[in-house]
């Protein structure tokens, strides 16, 4: 919930904004003082108690140069606009791109940074937008729910109205459906007490709600054990809160309302009835207030019924309530003149010409023959009138005059046809005028140019384009005059880049603009500056290789400038081109490589040869790496290999050898537990010295493990030479731990070894620690 | 009674009446009068000029100078935007609410001709530490030597313990004030009076029964004249209205309905409340009550108290009818109203009448044994570890009930054992390892005090200087916290020694003791140096606010 403004609420001057620390600062002691005294005022109370809470951070913001700018700028804001205006703009740019159908991400992100908002809401709002059928039903449902039942004629019609069938209308009511207002009398329905209401009212505005239901997150439509049991966790939630604020304090109270609300439907029903006539009695004040000297004026009139509709009448309802409304306060509403009544809205004038047609076409055809023909296309015209789209009227009246013959009711038919494009093209000319002005008021200059380009695409009518083509005239005039003025600022601001970058736009988006010159010399004036700019950002384009974006600079001083300066860059901008190729090639060679996927070792021959054919390029070092990666991939799957035919191997050992974790196996005899792959496999083909065989024990990590070490000569006999025994290939001599000197004085250190030719047969034996040997790396239990 | 014994006075600040009690010299605990010859105070001050009225006439007053006259002060306790204006000087609630402590000592005083000067103060279980602390804060600006803090139902069940002490049982406390409600699990034995578990809500209480009733005849006003004025904000009105509201609340409780009159820009309006009504407006006040009173009973499962002996009501709004019944339909138990409205300032008087007896227990017994008084504090526990002979207690029991003429078994008794539990979590801010800041509770609400708890902090940085700790309050039982779901009610700064290395663990000990008063020290571990805490609340009256209000207080006669 946005919060309130300090400015507004303490009732300073926003227009010029008080900047005075000494008179805010009284501003604000008073009003602690005043709210210290209304603290437990009966109603307000909570209301006031939320304005103490906020002291310290209105003193924090209020006191701040900085902040309190912002703040006086929000409050302009806020008196002036409004936050409506800013929800219906959101909205409008919503319909115009659900025009398509459909909302996709993109469109999202876009209006998400358009009006600075989270992407979730504006998906929320979306999600409004979309379901505004079913509210709007809901609300003709709420609305006349306050007498406290629906007649089952009103059910009927609304279903009708809304091309829905009328159970679809049954489940989303919530209070008695009777046949007649007879009936009704039986019901005993009445309203909550009007002191709950008005308590669960200012409850509601402390939180920032519209109703319990939105309190609770629920639709108006959740079942009300749902509702239950989502207001007895809500009470539990607030009430662990630490600080009890104003907020914590109300939200416990409306908790407790809804659980005594929500106890049974009849509560409930009461609740619902009660907010129905609230909102009736809104509009009830309303037409208080256009009451001047008991006169409404027809503008008003207007307005009101507007207004009416908005609750959810339709608009012979809303008429005749406000009709009768005025009757029994003696309020008198003022006629229309006649002359403004030609000129009205077409829209109007055309329905009420519709009217008086087929109610000629009728006395007409009564007189002479009541033909099934006559009943026929009265149907028709009574379908088409109930549809709410004019796509819809359009296709049953072209279903129409395609299949019957020409005569006095296809003619008819005709007419309306052509009446109701007319009206589309009247109607979608001036939807697009209102809200390519809407845009240019909220700024978006570049999206009412776009709907109006658009609309020139797409229609067809020749006056209707010239008007649109002149306000697309206007839209660019003003484009050009705020792009200058953004240039302008730039201009005295901005890097030698940024200066550029924006001359360079202004010329393209505006090649006849009017400070066309203007910029032109501006840019000439600049040749030295922007190259010295130049030459700063491709040193850092050089070092991390950005040979593309170092080219775009070059070449876009070369385009501007015809001087020592351009001469210079083409020779920088031949090398980056000659670099962008060789990154081409590697990127080409590299495609090459990925695609052969697990085959490592054709990949690298790919880089291999390439490196033969160039050995010296750009690109040699990370061919080198890419070698280097490959080489470890080769080896890693040789690894996988040996490891899987050990697996297989072990199976022979009839249970004496199990892997344990993975690349451990556990002698069950011993208790022993063996690292899987021996070095031979790991290093392959490496020469392992006796002292290098140590180091690759204490740094292998293994299965988990890193407390390995070189086995005893007997441990690893005892692997090797009873049955079964480990499975082993050829031509391997295995280091023991068992080592001593050869000489007295340590010369020459000589190991035990363990070795056998054909992976059968071992012999245990002497081995200079220098020579070449393997490890089989073991660990304790 | 001799002069040895110092009598402790148990006072019962209210939100909407206060009272004092004392025990008398048969061992039994009275109410004492003021001086309009009333059991309860109204806690309402008057700023008349130059002086200061508390009471009834300070009530009757506001509706002829609504903006004059403070009520329900107790519900700004320790919130330190709450100021009153008068005669361009500024006044806290801790001063207010000493006015009307000085105002129950004051018409004591005159009654028994005995100055009073030890107290025991009651706050509602639910108070805060900020609130607990602005309360012995307003009693030391009336000028007392506040001996103790003590829960209010602590205090109802030690009144209530104290009519039939051989039977032990468990009782639960239903104590719906004027401005608060709290609801409380309490075991009673011989020797012992222990708090299981607590709960309720700081924001509900009979004003707000009272409220309802003014937003009502509100409506009723605008439908009659057909204005859409908000008659309440007239000060006149709104007062008025208050006054009438609260009355025709307590003829509910009697009688099925009430005549109301409602006087605005010289239109009056009559009408009949009846109390139907007046229970369908409030119903759901009422079952936040029940609500609350479910959710403790859940805690004390957890501590396994899974059954209750009885339901005591405590609290003058527990007298409308509804209460009663609701409660009987919702736990089956016949609830019983005991002394709703001086129980609580009673309980205080006897907890400090034994605190007395107790104190010249140990003077005594320091005299026998040749021990300094500092030593002896937990009497019967010194007797179980032999530290001291059964006889010298008997004797020195014997001593004092000779000395103050009360029975020996009633002198034997004074070593009642309160414990009570913390209402709220404690904890400070800590960093996750992913960096993310949460709160970090040391002691968990339920928890029995005196509790002492240590946690260990690592220094950032070689050579660190100092640690800021903010010390935060919840109402969960969860360790972990967000920090939007806690209060900050101190920041404490630890100055560290220098030359500390990086990540060095510095134990920080958090004391609560028995009245819920929070005591932090920390220690470096290198070489266990003690360090400062320099402890900040900011929210209580302290420094040069309090100097002024002691000042003012000193020299000031109530009226």
């Amino acid at each position: 919930m946005q919060r309130e403004n300090y400015y507004i609420i303490l009732e300073l001057s926003v227009d010029p904004p008080e900047n005075d620390l000494e008179i805010i600062k009284k501003t604000i002691q008073d009003k602690k003082i005043e709210w210290s005294r209304l603290r437990n005022h009966p109603t307000k109370g909570l209301q006031i108690q939320k304005f103490i809470d906020m002291i310290p951070d209105i003193q924090m913001v209020m006191l701040d140069n900085d902040l309190r700018e912002k703040e006086a700028a929000a409050a302009a804001e806020l008196l002036q606009a409004g936050r409506e205006t800013k929800i219906s703009e959101i909205d409008g740019h919503i319909d115009i791109l659900m025009g398509k159908g459909f909302i996709s991400k993109e469109d999202v992100i876009r209006l998400a940074e358009l009006h600075g908002l989270a992407q979730s809401d504006i998906n929320d709002r979306i999600a409004t937008r979309q379901n505004a059928k079913y509210a709007r039903l809901d609300q003709l449902i709420s609305l006349r729910m306050g007498k406290g039942y629906l007649l089952e004629d009103e059910v009927a019609k609304i279903a009708k109205k809304n091309g829905l069938d009328p159970e679809e209308i049954r489940k989303r009511i919530r209070c008695p459906i009777v046949k007649d207002d007879k009936e009704s009398e039986d019901l005993k329905i009445r309203p909550l007490d009007k002191s709950i209401e008005k308590a669960l009212t200012d409850n509601l505005k402390v939180v920032g709600k519209t109703s319990l239901y939105d309190f609770l997150g629920l639709p108006e439509t959740a079942e009300i054990t749902e509702l239950q049991e989502k207001a007895t966790r809500r009470k539990k939630g607030l009430s662990a809160e630490g600080k009890k604020d104003a907020m914590v304090t109300a939200g416990i109270t409306l908790a407790g309302q809804c659980l005594t609300i929500f106890k049974t439907n009849e509560t409930r029903i009461a609740y619902d009835v009660s907010r129905a006539i609230a909102k009736l009695s809104a509009l009830d004040s309303d037409i208080n207030v256009a009451a001047i000297n008991k006169k409404i004026r027809h503008e008003y009139f207007d307005a009101l019924t507007t207004k009416a509709m908005s609750y959810g009448m339709d608009r012979e309802e809303a008429i005749s309530y406000i009709q009768s409304f005025c009757e029994k306060k003696n309020y008198h509403i003022e006629a229309k003149p006649k002359k403004k009544q030609r000129v009205l809205v077409n829209a109007v004038a055309s329905v009420l010409l519709l009217t008086l047609l087929a109610g000629g076409g009728m006395a007409w055809y009564k007189i002479h023959h009541k033909s099934v023909r006559q009943a026929e296309y009265q149907a028709l015209i009574t379908q088409v009138d109930a549809q709410n789209s004019a796509d819809q009227k359009l296709l049953l009246l072209r279903k129409y005059v395609d299949s019957h013959p020409a005569g006095e009711y296809s003619d008819d038919a005709q007419g309306r046809i052509q009446k109701i494009q007319q009206e589309i093209t009247t109607e979608a000319f001036n939807k697009i005028i209102l809200q390519a002005d809407e845009l240019i008021q909220a700024g978006h200059l570049e999206n009412s140019l776009a709907i109006l380009n658009q609309y020139v695409e797409k229609e067809s009518d020749p006056e209707n384009i010239k008007t649109i083509r002149q306000n697309i005239q206007q839209v660019s005039d003003l484009m050009e005059k705020r792009d200058f003025e953004e240039l302008s600022a730039v201009a005295l601001s901005g890097d030698a880049g940024q200066k550029i970058s924006i001359f360079r736009k202004y010329l393209q988006n505006h090649p006849n603009g009017k400070n066309k010159d203007q910029v032109q010399s501006l840019i000439s004036g600049m040749s030295d500056e922007y190259f010295i700019y130049i030459t700063r950002q491709l040193a850092v384009y050089e070092k991390s290789s950005q040979w593309e974006d170092g080219a775009g600079l070059c070449e876009s001083y070369i385009e501007l400038y015809d001087n020592s300066h351009s001469d210079q860059l083409k020779q920088v901008l031949s090398v980056y081109q000659e670099n962008i190729r060789q990154e081409k090639i590697y990127a080409a060679l590299k495609e090459k490589a990925d695609h052969l996927g697990a085959d490592y070792t054709a990949a690298l021959q790919i880089f291999k040869d390439y490196l033969a054919a160039y050995p010296k390029t750009t690109i040699t070092e990370k061919i080198t790496q890419d070698i280097d990666r490959l080489n470890g991939l080769i080896a890693i799957e040789n690894i996988n290999q040996a490891a899987n035919r050990l697996r297989e191997n072990l199976a022979g050992t009839k249970g004496r050898f199990v892997e344990k974790n993975s690349g451990v196996i556990l002698d069950t005899r011993t208790g022993l537990m063996w690292c899987m792959t021996d070095s031979t496999i790991a290093q392959p083909g490496a020469c392992l010295p006796y002292e290098k065989g140590k180091e690759y024990v204490d740094s292998l990590t293994s299965g988990g493990f890193s407390d390995w070490r070189l086995p005893t000569p007997e441990e690893l006999s005892g692997i090797y030479e009873t049955d079964p025994a480990f499975p082993a290939s050829a031509n391997l001599s295995y280091w023991t731990s068992e080592s001593y000197s050869g000489y007295s004085d340590g010369w020459q250190i000589q190991v035990t070894t363990l070795s056998s030719e054909d992976g059968r047969h071992w012999k245990k034996n002497q081995k200079n620690a220098l020579e070449c040997g393997a490890v089989r790396a073991v660990r304790n239990p | 009674m001799t002069e040895q014994i110092k009598r402790i006075f148990g006072i019962d600040l209210g939100t909407t009446y206060s009272s004092i009690a004392c025990v008398d010299e048969f061992g039994k605990a009275v109410i004492i009068p003021n001086a309009e010859n009333e059991r309860v105070t109204p806690s309402v001050v008057f700023f008349d000029d130059d002086s200061i009225v508390v009471g009834d006439v300070a009530k009757e007053s506001s509706k002829l100078y609504p903006n004059e006259v403070v009520s329900f002060v107790k519900r700004s306790m320790g919130e330190p935007n709450f100021i009153f204006l008068h005669n361009s000087e500024e006044y806290r609630a801790e001063e207010i609410s000493a006015y009307i402590l000085k105002k129950l000592a004051q018409d004591a005083e005159q009654q028994l001709g005995e100055k009073v000067t030890d107290v025991v103060i009651t706050c509602p279980a639910y108070f805060g530490i900020n609130e607990r602390e602005a309360t012995r804060k307003a009693g030391e600006i009336a000028g007392f030597n506040v001996r103790h803090i003590i829960n209010e139902p602590t205090a109802a069940a030690i009144a209530y313990g104290s009519l039939d002490s051989n039977d032990e049982r468990v009782v639960l406390v239903y104590d719906l004030g004027g401005g608060t409600f709290d609801v409380t699990m309490i075991d009673i034995r011989k020797d012992s009076v222990e708090v299981i578990c607590t709960g309720g809500d700081h924001n509900l209480g009979g004003k707000d029964w009272d409220d309802r009733i003014v937003a009502h005849v509100v409506e009723l006003f605008q439908a009659e004249t057909g204005t859409d004025e908000d008659i309440l904000d007239d000060p006149d009105t709104w007062q008025d209205l208050q006054l009438s509201a609260e009355k025709a609340k307590k003829i509910l409780s009697q009688r099925p309905k009430t005549p109301m009159s409602i006087t605005h820009g010289g239109e009056r309006v009559k009408i009949l409340l009846d109390r139907e009504k007046f229970e369908e407006i409030t119903e759901d006040l009422l079952e936040r009550t029940i609500e609350f009173t479910k959710e403790m009973l859940d805690e004390a499962k957890n501590k396994g108290y899974t059954h209750f002996d009885e339901f005591i009501l405590v609290g003058g709004a527990t007298r409308m009818p509804y209460v009663k019944t609701r409660i009987e339909k919702v736990f089956d138990i016949t609830p019983k109203i005991f002394d709703p409205d001086e129980a609580v300032a009673k309980g205080a008087a006897i907890y400090g009448w034994k605190l007395g007896l107790n104190d010249g227990l140990i003077e005594r017994l320091a005299q026998k044994t040749n021990k300094p008084i500092e030593v002896i504090d937990d009497i019967s526990a010194m007797i179980e570890s032999k530290e001291l002979f059964a006889q010298d207690f008997r004797e020195a029991a014997q001593e004092v009930a000779d000395a103050t003429g009360y029975t020996l078994p009633s002198v034997e008794r004074s070593m009642l054992k309160v414990k009570n539990v913390t209402s709220k979590s404690f904890g400070v801010v800590a960093h996750t390892p992913q960096n993310e800041e949460i709160v970090f509770n040391i002691v968990l609400r339920n928890t029995t005090v005196p509790i002492t708890r240590k946690k260990n902090f690592y220094t950032a940085v070689v050579d660190q200087k100092t640690v800021l700790i903010r010390i935060m309050e919840s109402e969960t039982s969860r360790v972990e916290v967000p920090p939007e779901h806690a209060m900050e009610i101190k920041t404490a700064v630890l100055n560290l020694p220098p030359n500390l290395p990086a990540d060095l663990p510095i134990e920080i000990t958090f004391t609560l003791n028995e009245e819920g008063r929070l005591h932090i020290t920390a220690m470096e571990t290198a070489e266990s140096r003690q360090i400062d805490v320099l402890v900040d609340t900011a929210s209580v009256i302290q420094g040069e606010d309090l100097e002024k209000a002691m000042a003012r207080s000193q020299n000031l006669v109530v009226h």
